[in-house]
C-alpha cells in the first residue's frame, strides 16, 4: 500500500501529525513514519509542509527535526485530536470483529473490552458493518505458533471431495493465499508428501510438543483435462469450478486433480454441467446418477 | 511539494482558531494560495470546503448581522472537530492496535493506521504484552470496498455493473446501507433503486468500478437496518426427513438433528429454506443421502437426476 497520498489525504495526515507529535515530543523520524505507515521521505516532506503552515504567515508552526528527532511548538490551534472518520471507525470495527475470533475462551476480559471499545468508537456504525471470518482464529494462532517454533501440528481436516474428516500429523511449511483461498502448506505424515490444506477446512489444530523436521518435497498429483458444457446457472458453475478455459463452441476445459470432486459438482448442478470428455468420466457420472436414482425405486 | 495540502491545513487553522465568524475576503487575504481572478478564488474556496467536509471536518456557515445576510462568515467549532473519546485503557488501546494490524497490506491499511495514530495522540499508553493474539489477516485488496465505504460515509448513491445469475452483467444503482464480510466474501447491502427493495451484493461479483452518483446525504438508512442480520442465512423454515449414511455428509449435519438410527443410516431432521438448494446439497453427497419426505423434494431430485442421465447418455 505504498501509494502516494493525494493532497487531501496529505492534508488530513498533516492535521493528525500535530497532536501526535505534541504527545510524543522527541520521537524519532523513523518511528513517526512507522506510526503513520509511510516512508521516511514522505514524512520529511510532510514535516517540511507543516513548517509552512500557521495562523498567519508571520506566525508559523515551529518544528525541529534536523537532529532526526521531532519536536513541535506554536501549533496550539491544531493541537486537537480530530474525530475518527467513518472509514477509520469501519476499519477498526472490522479488525475488532476478526480479533474476537482469535481470542481464547479464558480471556473473557478481552472480549468484554472489545464490546466496550465498539460502544465508545462506533455507536452509530456498529449496525452497518459486520465481519464473520470463515476461519477460526484459534486454529490460526496454533498454526502460526507451529510455524514459528517449527513444531508439529495435529489437525482435524475435512476433506470435502471425499466427505471424510481425518486426523493428521503435519509439519507446517508456510501459510499462503492462492486465488483468495488461505492455505497451509505442510508435510503430511500420513500421505508421506507435501500437501496443501485449506484453512477453512481445518476444524481443529493442536501443537504437538516435538520439534518438526521440515522436509521440502514437491507437491505431486496428476492433472487431468476435462471438457465440459454449461447448460444453465452459469455464474454459479463458473464460480464453483474456478479456472476454466474457453474451448471451441460452447465448451470449456478444466484441469482437475480429483475426479471425485468434479463428479459431486456435476451431480449437484442437476444437469447444468455436462461432461463431454473423457468418455469414461461421462459414463461414470451417468452410472452414479443411476445409483442415486435407484435408491428411490 | 503540494501547495494545496498546505492551503487546506492553513484554512483549517484559521477557521478553528477564530472565536468568531470569518469572511471570505479575510480568508483570501490571510491564507496563502488563494490567487487569481475572483471567480477562480471562489471556485478554489468552494472546492476546499467540500474536501474538508469529506474529511469529516464540519464547517459552519453563519452571518454577522441578520439584516445583512450577504456578508457570510465561516468557522469550525473545536467541539465538533475534536475526538469525543478520552477514556481508553492501555489494554483497550492494545486491542485496537491489534485490530488495525489485521489490515496490514490490505485495502483499509492506511485508514486503520490513521485511526490508531489519532487514538495514540491522546497520549494513552498501549499494553501490547497483555494480549498474546495473532490477528487474522484481511486479504482484501478490492478498491471497490473503499468506494463503498466512502459512499456509505457520505450517504451517496452508487452504481456498478453486477454479474447476474445468468452470468450477464447488469447495471445496478444502490443506496448503500452497510458492508460486511462472511465466509471469506465481502458484501454491500442497500436499497436497490430499480427493484425498490433492500438487496445484498457480493463485491467480487461487481465487475466494474463502483461510481458515486450525485451529492451526499441523499438518503436515510432505516433505523432497524442491521448488516449482521442481512448476512445471516435465510431462515430455514422447512423441514425434510433425510437418511444419511453414518460418518458421512458432515456439512448437512450442521443444520440437522439426528432422530433415529438404523443399521448404516442416521435419520436426520434437516432444516432448509429452498427446495432447489436442498436438492443441490443432497445430490452433492451422491448416494450417501436419501430423501424420505417431503415429496416435493423427492420429485425435484428425481427430475434433476434424469436431466443428468439424459445429458450423459
Amino acid at each position: 500500500m505504498n501509494r502516494k497520498a493525494n493532497p487531501v489525504e496529505k492534508a488530513a495526515r498533516l492535521l493528525d501529525l500535530v497532536p501526535f507529535i505534541y504527545t510524543h515530543q522527541g520521537i524519532s523520524v523513523s518511528d513517526l513514519a512507522a506510526e503513520f505507515s509511510i516512508e521516511t521521505e514522505e514524512l520529511l516532506a510532510d514535516l517540511n509542509s507543516l513548517w509552512m503552515c500557521g495562523e498567519t504567515r508571520f506566525d508559523l508552526i515551529e518544528l525541529e527535526f534536523e537532529s532526526g528527532f521531532v519536536y513541535i511548538r506554536n501549533a496550539d490551534a491544531l493541537n486537537v485530536v480530530r474525530s475518527l472518520s467513518v472509514q477509520e471507525v469501519t476499519a477498526i470495527l472490522f479488525g475488532l470483529d476478526l480479533l474476537k475470533e482469535s481470542i481464547f475462551e479464558e480471556r473473557a476480559d478481552l472480549l468484554l473490552d472489545i464490546e466496550i471499545i465498539k460502544g465508545i468508537i462506533g455507536t452509530s456504525l456498529q449496525r452497518l458493518v459486520t465481519s464473520e471470518p470463515m476461519i477460526s482464529g484459534v486454529v490460526i494462532t496454533a498454526i502460526d505458533e507451529a510455524l514459528r517454533n517449527r513444531q508439529k501440528l495435529q489437525i482435524t481436516y475435512h476433506s470435502v471431495a471425499d466427505d471424510v474428516t481425518s486426523e493428521r500429523l503435519v509439519h507446517p511449511i508456510e501459510r499462503r493465499v492462492e486465488n483468495g483461498i488461505e492455505l497451509l502448506i505442510a508435510f503430511c505424515e500420513r500421505a508421506d508428501a507435501v500437501r496443501s490444506f485449506r484453512l477453512d477446512r481445518i476444524q481443529k489444530s493442536e501443537l504437538v510438543q516435538v520439534a518438526s523436521s521440515q522436509t521440502n518435497r514437491d507437491q505431486s498429483g496428476a492433472l487431468e483435462s476435462v471438457t465440459i458444457k454449461i447448460h444453465g446457472d452459469v455464474r454459479r458453475v463458473l464460480e464453483t469450478l474456478g479456472t476454466l478455459t474457453q474451448g471451441g463452441g460452447d465448451t470449456y476445459s478444466i484441469d482437475i486433480y480429483n475426479q471425485s470432486w468434479l463428479i459431486r459438482e456435476v451431480l449437484a448442478s442437476g444437469g447444468a454441467i455436462e461432461v463431454v470428455k473423457p468418455a469414461a468420466l461421462r459414463a461414470e457420472i451417468e452410472r452414479q446418477a443411476g445409483l442415486v436414482a435407484a435408491q428411490y425405486r | 511539494m503540494s501547495r494545496k495540502s498546505e492551503r487546506l491545513v492553513n484554512l483549517t487553522i484559521a477557521l478553528l482558531a477564530t472565536g468568531r465568524w470569518i469572511t471570505k475576503s479575510e480568508i483570501y487575504e490571510n491564507i496563502e494560495g488563494y490567487s487569481g481572478e475572483p471567480d477562480a478564488k471562489e471556485r478554489m474556496f468552494e472546492r476546499d470546503k467540500e474536501e474538508l467536509r469529506n474529511l469529516g471536518i464540519d464547517i459552519e456557515v453563519g452571518t454577522f448581522d441578520p439584516l445583512f445576510e450577504d456578508e457570510v462568515g465561516y468557522r469550525i467549532r473545536p467541539e465538533n472537530y475534536r475526538i469525543q473519546i478520552s477514556e481508553l485503557t492501555p489494554q483497550q488501546l492494545a486491542l485496537i492496535s491489534s485490530a488495525t494490524q489485521s489490515w496490514r497490506g490490505a485495502i483499509l491499511d492506511s485508514k486503520a493506521s490513521a485511526g490508531l495514530a489519532k487514538l495514540k495522540a491522546l497520549g494513552i499508553e498501549s499494553d501490547v504484552d497483555g494480549i498474546p493474539i495473532n490477528p487474522h489477516q484481511v486479504t482484501n485488496s478490492d478498491t471497490n470496498l473503499v468506494k463503498v465505504i466512502d459512499a456509505l460515509a457520505s450517504h451517496k448513491t452508487i452504481s456498478f455493473d453486477y454479474r447476474a445469475a445468468d452470468n450477464n452483467d447488469e447495471n445496478r444503482a444502490l443506496d448503500p446501507y452497510g458492508v460486511g464480510t462472511k465466509n471469506g466474501f465481502w458484501y454491500v447491502a442497500g436499497n436497490d433503486l430499480e427493484r425498490k427493495a433492500v438487496r445484498l451484493f457480493r463485491l467480487d461479483r461487481v465487475v466494474s468500478e463502483v461510481k458515486e452518483q450525485g451529492r451526499g446525504s441523499s438518503y436515510e438508512i432505516p433505523e432497524n437496518f442491521s448488516m449482521h442480520e442481512q448476512l445471516q442465512a435465510r431462515t430455514r423454515k422447512h423441514v425434510a426427513q433425510l437418511l444419511v449414511r453414518k460418518g458421512k455428509a458432515h456439512q448437512l449435519r450442521k443444520h440437522a438433528q439426528i432422530d433415529a438410527f438404523q443399521d448404516e443410516w442416521d435419520q436426520l431432521q434437516y432444516h432448509y429454506s429452498d427446495v432447489k438448494e436442498l436438492v443441490r446439497e443432497i445430490l452433492w453427497h451422491r448416494d450417501d443421502v436419501k430423501v424420505i419426505e417431503p415429496t416435493e423434494v423427492r420429485e425435484s431430485l428425481l427430475a434433476a437426476l434424469s436431466s443428468i442421465q439424459g445429458r450423459h447418455e
